[in-house]
């Protein structure tokens, strides 16, 4: 594989130095205030996105520390299916805290909650779903009347409507 | 008032029964959090600003204070039992603790934390008290020009004392302050970086990224690790013989004084702290070699200045209104939040909150002492807790926290964002600390820059014509400079 061939520090530097330019590209769209000023809007903006891109270079050329937490790869994770290596629980969490913003609203924080908290305790392999199920049930619906009831905060009542 | 009557009066304050029961609160929960491998003292407080959504900013400050002592001690608590220490301002007291627990002494470590903790607390409140009203006086004379030299100076600190790259803790904070510039320029109504969404336009709050990367983040960072076996000991007897209260009442107080003063500076802070009081003790001791295999002065000392330091770390939130650490930029953040603006003015506007503080932090002290003794047994099983249930519950607490402000799911994904970004900064290397810092310190280092050379007629001699800004940006080259030195000369050497 080719990506092997960077160390860790220069793909980060390469992250940065793009990531920079994209800045600079935008700090140099800001548009000029009509009157005259010392200093506009646009100035420290510039200024912070060449220092990035300069910090960006600089790392390129840093040797890699024991501080960065490389994967510490098993043995035996070679033979899990995707979804139970780390990589996999990340993204199937990232999916469902995606699909949980977008129900919020529509179906509302009891329900989505609930679900939410049972659904991904159980697939992060916890097997007592009764235990769960009273988890998770307490919390979606003690937070609604807590905050709802107690503090004043508003969430969306949803399907369940109240 | 003087400061004796203030704190009286500060008592009276956070003596009521509902602020009683807050740090009560805060206490628990934050040692619950601080213990959880992984989320410390920043984690902890970011997670319970919504829950002082609507608080009387006196209450929920005390419920805050609670919360940062809690997280603290809770640190030192996986530190002794799992030597996982949640975060770098408790690694010391493992070198020592750790090897005691697994002679069966894990009581006694504890013990010994919660008592040299709350020497350490004590100590630095005192210093607290007496150092805050002569600071406050000096800051009052403060300018624009002076404060953006603090500021630049406080982020530097931070980078340079991080424990990693000073490459990385600058891309980190020039990072944090570009998160913060994102919305519409106050000063001009210019709009910036935010894509032509009106979302962005009043700027990314600060909840957001702090919930996304220290919270939303460590998740990720959880998941990819796959928690190994942690392996608990028996807990053993608390109690500490007399001669062991001999032994370890000097290396306290010698920690404690160092640890405040450590706190006090921007950056410093616990970690430093703790590893300078774990050395000079060992340095000190007659039995310095025992250290590292369960010496009891060597959970003393850094536990004693770690939380000294903690004391310190609000000597410059609470006069100058410059945090010098990530945590106490996520304390700022929350008193912002409540609608309070730490300042030199504090001390004279607010002196509830002020002298509140104080004596909410020493109560937060002494209920986490009578608190945790004699829970240690059943806090230690906390950390049995199942993490398949615990990783979703903080994931909805970020939700909830965020949502609850600003009742906006774009906010949530920004969260989601802010999380993916914490969890690569993590598997690069890069520090998290400078980021939040400079997040909340980045649009306040503006305006007083532009201030400044609006006043000065744009021109930037400014912020060398008063010797306090130039001092203080010295300062800010030096701590840069100061650790490429030895490098330096090591190549000069070698060439």
């Amino acid at each position: 594989m080719s990506i092997n061939k960077f160390t860790t520090n220069q793909i980060a530097s390469l992250i940065v130095i793009a990531f920079s330019i994209f800045y600079l590209i935008l700090a140099f769209q800001i548009p000029e205030y009509a009157l005259p000023r010392p200093v506009d809007s646009d100035l420290f903006p510039k200024v912070l996105g060449f220092f990035m891109l300069l910090l960006g270079i600089l790392l390129f050329f840093e040797k890699d520390d024991e501080t960065s937490e490389k994967e510490e790869v098993e043995e035996e994770e070679e033979k899990l299916p995707w979804y139970r290596t780390g990589g996999g629980e990340i993204a199937v969490t990232i999916l469902s805290v995606i699909a949980y913003i977008l129900l919020l609203e529509i179906v509302g924080f009891v329900l989505t909650t609930v679900l939410f908290i049972f659904g991904l305790t159980w697939f992060y392999g916890y097997k007592r779903f009764v235990v769960n199920g009273i988890v998770s049930v307490v919390i979606g619906f003690g937070f609604y009347m807590i905050l709802t009831r107690g503090l004043g905060v508003y969430l969306p009542p949803g399907i369940l409507g109240f | 008032m003087n400061a004796w009557e203030s704190l009286m009066y500060g008592f009276s304050v956070a003596l009521q029964p509902e602020a009683l029961m807050f740090v009560f609160i805060g206490v628990v929960a934050g040692t619950v959090i601080g213990m959880l491998p992984g989320l410390g003292p920043i984690s902890a407080l970011a997670l319970m600003i919504p829950v002082t959504y609507g608080m009387d900013p006196t209450v929920g400050l005390i419920l805050m204070a609670g919360v940062y002592y809690g997280a603290v001690f809770g640190g030192s608590t996986s530190s002794i039992l799992l030597n996982a220490p949640g975060i770098a301002g408790t690694v010391a007291t493992s070198f020592d603790g750790y090897p005691l627990a697994k002679q069966g002494k894990a009581g006694k470590a504890l013990a010994l934390a919660a008592y040299a903790s709350f020497i350490g607390g004590t100590v630095s409140i005192i210093g607290l008290m007496l150092v805050a009203p002569l600071l406050s006086n000096v800051a009052v004379a403060f300018g624009p020009s002076e404060y953006f030299a603090l500021m630049v100076f406080g982020l530097t600190a931070v980078v340079s004392l991080s424990d990693k790259s000073l490459v990385k803790g600058l891309i980190a904070a020039v990072f944090g302050v570009m998160v913060s510039l994102v919305g519409m320029d106050l000063q001009t109504g210019t709009a910036r970086f935010t894509f032509g969404n009106v979302n962005l336009l009043d700027g990314i709050d600060f909840l957001v990224v702090a919930l996304g990367i220290f919270a939303l983040g460590e998740v990720f960072v959880l998941l990819m690790k796959k928690a190994g076996s942690m392996q608990q000991n028996s807990l053993g007897s608390l109690k500490l013989s007399k001669q062991e209260v001999r032994d370890i009442g000097p290396p306290i107080g010698r920690s404690s004084i160092l640890g405040f003063f450590t706190g006090v500076l921007p950056g410093a802070g616990a970690t430093i702290g703790s590893f300078l009081g774990y050395s000079m003790e060992k340095r000190i001791a007659k039995d310095g070699d025992t250290f590292g295999k369960g010496n009891v002065k060597g959970v003393a000392a850094p536990e004693a200045a770690n939380n000294a330091a903690s004391g310190g770390s609000f000597v410059p939130l609470l006069t100058l209104g410059v945090p010098g650490s990530g945590t106490t930029a996520v304390l700022l953040g929350a008193l912002l939040v409540m609608g309070i603006t730490p300042g030199p003015l504090m001390l004279e506007d607010r002196p509830d909150v002020f002298w509140g503080v104080i004596a909410s932090m020493y109560i937060g002290n002494i209920v986490l002492l009578i608190l945790n003794l004699p829970l240690i047994p059943f806090i230690a099983k906390i950390l049995n807790l199942p993490r398949a249930l615990l990783l979703p519950l903080i994931i909805v607490f970020c939700m909830i926290g965020v949502y609850g402000i600003s009742f906006n799911t774009f906010d949530l994904f920004l969260v989601l964002f802010f999380g993916l970004i914490g969890f690569l900064m993590r598997r690069y290397g890069f520090p998290a600390a400078p980021l939040i810092l400079a997040m909340i310190l980045g649009a306040i280092m503006e305006e007083n820059m532009r201030q400044a050379l609006q006043i000065s007629g744009g021109d930037w001699t400014v912020f060398t014509d008063s010797n306090i800004s130039l001092v203080l940006l010295i300062l800010a080259v030096l701590s840069l400079i100061g650790p490429l030195v030895p490098r330096m000369l090591r190549m000069i050497k070698r060439s």
